[in-house]
């Protein structure tokens, strides 16, 4: 490294010719004046109109020790600034309530978190034939949100699901002193708990599209679940639907406004469509995978190597990656869940083929019933503190037929030597009681006894 | 050869010499420079003394030293200078930051007034209650009760 100047290149001088007509230089004892003077400067320049919080700008107190300057001097723009700092929506949100000025500076959470929206489509009940009648496209950001202290009350730590903003009649009265944010949490059929948000952790998880009325769960609908990706072109905002219905993938354009069907693709029902980096991707209940391209429309196969089950689950990471989660069938032998094993890739999107993994980092894969609360998303353990039952590189799943679920690893070890180990299997590290599937997953997680 | 100094007045009259260099992290001053006297003292009306001095503290610590020797190199590696950074700005009373945010926009030091701005962002405004921001940042509920019920509607969420 090269020395450093010995000289400093800042100096202290003081001009005396000067000092008769200026303000004395600065020493400890009257730092607080001098900035009781910047601070007049200040109120002077911005021309502030009477505010409630001008009776601060009076700087003679006799304590000036004190000085607290009111941030809502602070220029307009500068806030507005600082306003952009902020990521998380809830934040935005709270900021919001702080004053009026906030208020209108702050502006609502639709960029950089874009809350509910619906889309008003043709309804497609009839087709082939076109319907006069319509039907309600949702999107809903998912969050993940881990109470950091559970009660009696509310014994779930993790809870997962779509929310927007409480408009139903039954509200629950807050005390009238505060203004916090807060989500409703509704447990079967207890009570409603409110939770504040500041007591809670939340990590976005992205966001599903429902389409209001259509249960993908109830074996009666033919309706299979319903994707949406924005076309950019010169910001008109228009966009592409893809969903699947009955036998069919059916796609609407957003300039067309009607339902047509996309052919093409597997012989089999659609299961799930995702999108992932501005494509579709959609699994079939046979197993086969489609990349499907927004403009071109144009489907694509995607296959493994070497096809071992019938189950497969795409679970997108952030919005550029995309994981495949196969689930091996033991055929002989009891069937049990805790002991069905995975096999997972990650899709190498330019050689257009999955690669298997045995490490997924500090991620955890969470997997859930498609078009529902618990659609397949993931999130960083990393972000969780340590103890809190979900460690990374490990998959959950919550679509069990039984109430609780266990924690998948690579390579766990069964004790069965006829069993292949390089698959993930059930850890057991880790119970996942499942309190409550609807309206947002509620997760118990409960620490075996090391014995 | 002999670095070019500049000399900068505070609002209250301190005079600050510094490198050039240093003080053209600034990209105000070089307008003053051209606008004023170009050998003279430049004088910063809205700066008072105590907070040019961190500016100017801040602006020496992440000045590109810019010798014979490859030229263009960092004075200190960036991971250094972000844990600089931290700690600088969380020596910082409320007060300083304040007029430091008005300082780094007013002669558009663009870092500092990044940091600054994130500064106040997180550990300001980021994970506090609304009560906690106005006691924080001495700002006074301004709502009416109309107004309030507004806000408040706005924060209840619910699953759906």
């Amino acid at each position: 490294m090269a020395p450093r100047k010995k000289t400093s290149n800042m100096a202290w001088v003081r001009k005396s010719h000067q000092s008769t007509n200026m303000a004395e230089p600065a020493t400890e004892k009257n730092t607080s004046s001098m900035m009781s003077e910047s601070y007049l400067l200040l109120v002077s320049k911005l021309q502030l109109s009477p505010s409630p919080s001008a009776k601060m700008a009076q700087p003679s107190t006799k304590e000036p020790t004190f000085y607290t300057p009111s941030w809502s001097l602070l220029p307009e723009e500068l806030l507005h600034i600082i306003s952009q700092k902020l990521e998380d929506c809830f934040d935005i949100i709270h900021a919001r309530s702080v004053c009026r000025q906030w208020r209108s500076i702050f502006p609502y959470p639709s960029s950089s978190c874009p809350l509910r929206t619906t889309y008003s489509l043709p309804s497609f009940d009839k087709f082939p034939r076109r319907s006069s009648g319509s039907c309600t496209l949702e999107k809903l950001p998912t969050f993940l949100f881990r109470v950091r202290s559970p009660t009696n009350a509310l014994p779930s730590e993790f809870f997962v699901g779509g929310i927007s903003q409480d408009k139903s009649e039954d509200h629950i009265k807050i005390p009238s002193s505060s203004i916090q944010c807060s989500v409703k949490v509704k447990m079967g059929e207890s009570d409603p708990t409110l939770v504040n948000i500041l007591d809670c952790q939340i990590l976005p998880l992205g966001y599903q599209y429902r389409m209001i009325g259509y249960d993908p769960d109830s074996l009666a609908t033919r309706y299979r679940g319903v994707a949406l990706l924005p076309l950019d072109k010169e910001g008109r905002g228009e966009f592409v639907v893809l969903m699947g219905y009955a036998h069919d993938l059916l796609v609407l354009r957003s300039g067309a406004m009607r339902w047509m069907q996309l052919n093409k693709t597997s012989r089999a029902d659609c299961k799930d469509i995702i999108t992932c980096n501005g494509k579709f991707y959609v699994v079939f209940i046979n197993g086969d995978v489609f990349v499907i391209d927004p403009y071109s429309l144009d489907a694509a196969p995607l296959m493994n190597l070497e096809r071992l089950t019938l189950q497969n689950y795409l679970v997108p990471c952030g919005d550029d990656e995309l994981f495949l989660v196969e689930r091996v069938i033991v055929r002989n032998g009891v069937l049990c869940f805790s002991k069905m094993a995975c096999r997972v890739s990650r899709l190498d999107e330019e050689a257009g083929e999955w690669v298997v993994v045995n490490d997924l980092g500090d991620r955890v894969l969470l997997i859930g019933q498609p078009g529902t609360c618990s659609g397949n998303s993931s999130f960083s353990a990393k972000e969780l503190p340590d103890g809190c039952g979900v460690s990374g590189d490990s998959m959950l799943f919550i679509t069990e037929i039984f109430d609780s679920t266990y924690s998948y690893k690579y390579g766990v070890d069964t004790g069965n030597p006829e069993d292949d180990l390089s698959f993930w299997r059930s850890s057991k590290e880790t119970c996942v009681t499942i309190l409550c599937k609807s309206p947002m997953v509620a997760l118990r997680i409960d620490y075996e006894e090391k014995s | 050869m002999s670095k070019k100094n500049i000399v900068l007045k505070s609002s209250n009259g301190i005079i600050f010499e510094v490198e050039e260099a240093v003080a053209l992290q600034s990209e105000t001053i070089p307008y003053m420079i051209e606008d004023d006297c170009a050998n003279d003292t430049i004088p910063l009306a809205n700066v008072t003394g105590d907070i040019l001095a961190l500016v100017i503290e801040y602006c020496k610590k992440h000045v590109v030293v810019a010798d014979g020797d490859g030229g263009g190199s960092s004075s200190s590696s960036q991971e250094d200078l972000k844990n600089w950074d931290a700690q600088f700005m969380n020596d910082l009373d409320q007060s300083k930051i304040f007029n430091l945010l008005l300082a780094a926009d007013f002669l558009n030091i663009k870092t500092l007034f990044d940091l600054t701005c994130q500064f106040v962002a997180d550990t300001m405004i980021k994970g506090k209650s609304v009560e906690e921001v106005r006691r924080t940042l001495n700002i006074e509920k301004d709502y009416t009760s109309e107004e309030e019920a507004k806000a408040r509607q706005e924060n209840e969420w619910a699953f759906k």
